[in-house]
């Protein structure tokens, strides 16, 4: 059986077959025989060669979450098919980092902006986020207006990049 | 005063520290929670629970009305702030009083004349304890610009109404003066409704230190000693310890007895904290007094044995402080770190979302003061912090491992924390060697990041956890496989195929 995870940005490939008690895993160009037991959901042990490793799984739909040696790390098993979709990446907008609500609306529709310049501010937790622009370009449209609450995730903005001759920066 | 039943105007961790000196002292506890914390540990933790509704702050926990009458209702005597929301509100300490609920912590006029940090440097300046060169608005004809050639950039822009961070900007030129000034009076306004501020020189390289004092209604003071503060991101304090390795037993007498002076200037009752700069050159400026039980007492319990909200309560009852300085002795040391659900990676920005998995290290001298729980959601309305882990070791390097391996036996899946990053300082150097300043996170750990490749180990668990899953779904859809799955010949042909 074959799997796929994406973490950064990159795929990794496994492959895995049960051998009795033991399963044989596939990681790069090396295989791993592996004793693996449950000691509660989520809660696992892994003997490779001996060498004992704690670990902890959540999973959340396609996200897995692993604890191992005081590091957690985040990532996605791919299924067959889905692979482009969920990786392209619309270069023209901005997504919210947060959830929180929108307090400074620092642009119009259609303006010509240079880059960091500040789209938008959101306030979450008492603290304030600016939201600002990746590249010197024109706004396509701002989503939300001030006293708008927004969702982690959400496009906040639509802007389109200016190849050449974006406006300076007067200081 | 006998007090037999408290309200926590509060929520999470701090909710439940109070709630369990309460119980551990016979005092009846009342819990109150708004929608999204209907299901947090402190509102089960309380004898008795009532909701505050929409979860916006102002609408729950700032929600002085419903406060006051849900304690009148419940039959409580007194009312803990915690810290944070009303706990430095001088109106709500007022209107306790006015209800005749006894506020746990000093008076209303002892609140207001520290919470007003300008009037707070104006009168400690006046009483001879050392503060640090700035704006505090009395200067004459004087505008914040102006201010700003005077005491020389970079300086620091505070609300005058609170602390937490909130609202604090550095500004290094004149030309990011005027925005930061706009922010910070927002977020000011919104923290604390006041957007009054202030100003003040940015010191280089300085420590963070404050002091712990405890003062009854008699005029009675104590210091439970320093606490070193130092390591804070984004002016929010993140690790703290002590003792404090800048400090020699002189200089602690010294900055102890300044922070008695300060208490007793003001007339100050109940647990405070008073707090300083300590420069490079060991010289230490007032900074600003936290009236309030601070987030980071529990070091000070460690080392001294004391509970400070035990004595709180006692305070308030009208105990007479029984603690007598000469008397009181620090003992090893500890440290606490911060659990935030937190990006590191990402400026520190808050992450919400449920937390799937909670699995807490455990062992000699390892304390959690947490409000959390596997299946917790984390909103996007409260403070970031999840949880304390608070350790005591023999001494700073002992302490120091102790945290290390805590920190690396601490689950908390589901929701992406701090805890790597914490990590990755208390094993730095510089951390070790006690090298340490305000800017010590921007110094060291500026464009920190988690590795970026995933170790085998972390996909041979994932494989194996996927191959299970579907393995399971593959058995039900066929019912001849599950029925035969006993049968000694499958397994064997299993064997076969397999090797």
């Amino acid at each position: 059986m074959e799997m796929q995870y994406e973490y950064e940005g990159k795929m990794y490939p496994v492959k895995i077959s049960r051998e009795g008690e033991q399963f044989k895993v596939g990681v790069g160009d090396k295989t791993f025989v592996v004793d693996y037991k449950e000691l509660k959901p989520g809660f696992i042990t892994l003997n490779i060669g001996g060498k004992i490793t704690k670990c902890n799984i959540a999973t959340e739909d396609n996200q897995r979450h692993i604890f191992i040696n005081g590091n957690v790390y985040r990532f996605n098993k791919v299924e067959a098919g889905m692979k482009q979709a969920s990786f392209d990446k619309l270069p023209s907008s901005i997504t919210s980092p947060i959830s929180g609500k929108v307090t400074v609306v620092g642009a119009k529709d259609g303006e010509i902006v240079n880059s960091g310049h500040v789209i938008l501010t959101i306030e979450a937790m008492k603290m304030e986020y600016q939201i600002k622009a990746p590249y010197a370009g024109k706004i396509e449209k701002v989503c939300f207006k001030t006293g708008d609450q927004v969702d982690i995730g959400v496009l906040l903005v639509e802007m389109e990049k200016e190849e050449a001759g974006a406006p300076k920066k007067e200081e | 005063m006998e007090i037999t039943k408290v309200l926590v105007a509060n929520r999470g961790e701090i909710a439940v520290r109070i709630m369990t000196a309460c119980q551990e002292m016979g005092i009846a506890t009342v819990g109150v929670y708004s929608d999204v914390d209907a299901k947090s540990p402190h509102v089960e933790m309380a004898d008795e629970s009532y909701p505050l509704g929409d979860p916006t702050p102002s609408a729950s926990y700032l929600n002085m009305d419903k406060l006051i009458d849900i304690a009148k209702k419940t039959g409580a005597n007194a009312v803990h702030p915690g810290y944070g929301f009303l706990s430095e509100n001088s109106k709500f300490a007022q209107t306790c009083a006015d209800a005749g609920l006894k506020f746990i912590g000093p008076s209303a006029e002892v609140i207001d004349s520290m919470g007003d940090k300008i009037a707070a440097k104006r009168t400690m300046r006046k009483a001879g304890v050392p503060v640090i060169p700035g704006f505090t608005g009395e200067e004459k004809g004087e505008t914040i610009q102006q201010a700003c050639e005077r005491i020389g950039f970079p300086v620091l822009i505070k609300a005058s109404g609170g602390g937490g961070g909130k609202g604090m900007k550095i500004v290094h030129a004149m030309g990011e003066l005027d925005a930061a000034i706009q922010s910070a009076r927002r977020e000011a306004k919104s923290s604390f409704g006041n957007d009054e501020l202030l100003l003040e020189k940015y010191l280089a390289k300085p420590r963070h230190i404050e002091f712990q004092i405890l003062a009854d209604e008699f005029g009675n003071v104590v210091h439970l000693f320093e606490r070193e503060c130092s390591i804070q991101r984004r002016h929010q304090k993140v690790i703290e310890e002590t003792p404090s390795v800048a400090l020699d037993q002189n200089l602690r007498d010294k900055m102890g007895q300044a922070a008695i002076l300060a208490a007793k200037t003001i007339g100050y009752s109940n647990a405070g904290t008073v707090e300083f700069m300590l420069d490079a050159d060991k010289k230490f400026y007032f900074l600003e007094m936290n009236t309030r039980l601070q987030v980071e007492h529990a070091i000070t319990e460690m080392t001294t044995g004391i509970d400070i909200v035990k004595w709180q309560i006692k305070i308030a009852s009208g105990e007479h402080l029984t603690l007598e300085q000469e008397k009181l002795i620090q003992h090893g040391h500890a440290i606490e770190c911060r659990i935030y659900a937190e990006d590191p990676e990402k400026n520190f920005m808050p992450s919400t979302g449920t937390l799937k998995t909670v699995e807490l290290p455990t062992g000699m001298n390892i304390r959690h003061d947490t409000g959390i729980s596997q299946g917790s959601k984390i909103s996007p309305y409260y403070d970031p912090m999840l949880a304390k882990l608070i350790v005591y070791g023999e001494d700073r390097k002992d302490a120091s491992r102790k945290m290390e391996w805590a920190l690396s036996n601490y689950i908390a899946l589901g929701v992406t924390t701090n805890i790597p990053f914490l990590r990755a300082i208390v094993h730095h150097p510089a951390f070790a060697s006690g090298d340490l300043d305000t800017h010590f996170i921007e110094t060291y750990f500026k464009s920190w990041a988690a590795s970026t490749t995933l170790p085998p180990e972390v996909l041979i668990a994932a494989a194996i956890d996927d191959f299970k899953h579907s393995a399971i779904v593959d058995d039900s859809e066929n019912s001849q496989a599950e029925n035969e799955s006993h049968s000694p010949w499958k397994q064997v042909g299993r064997w076969r195929i397999d090797s």
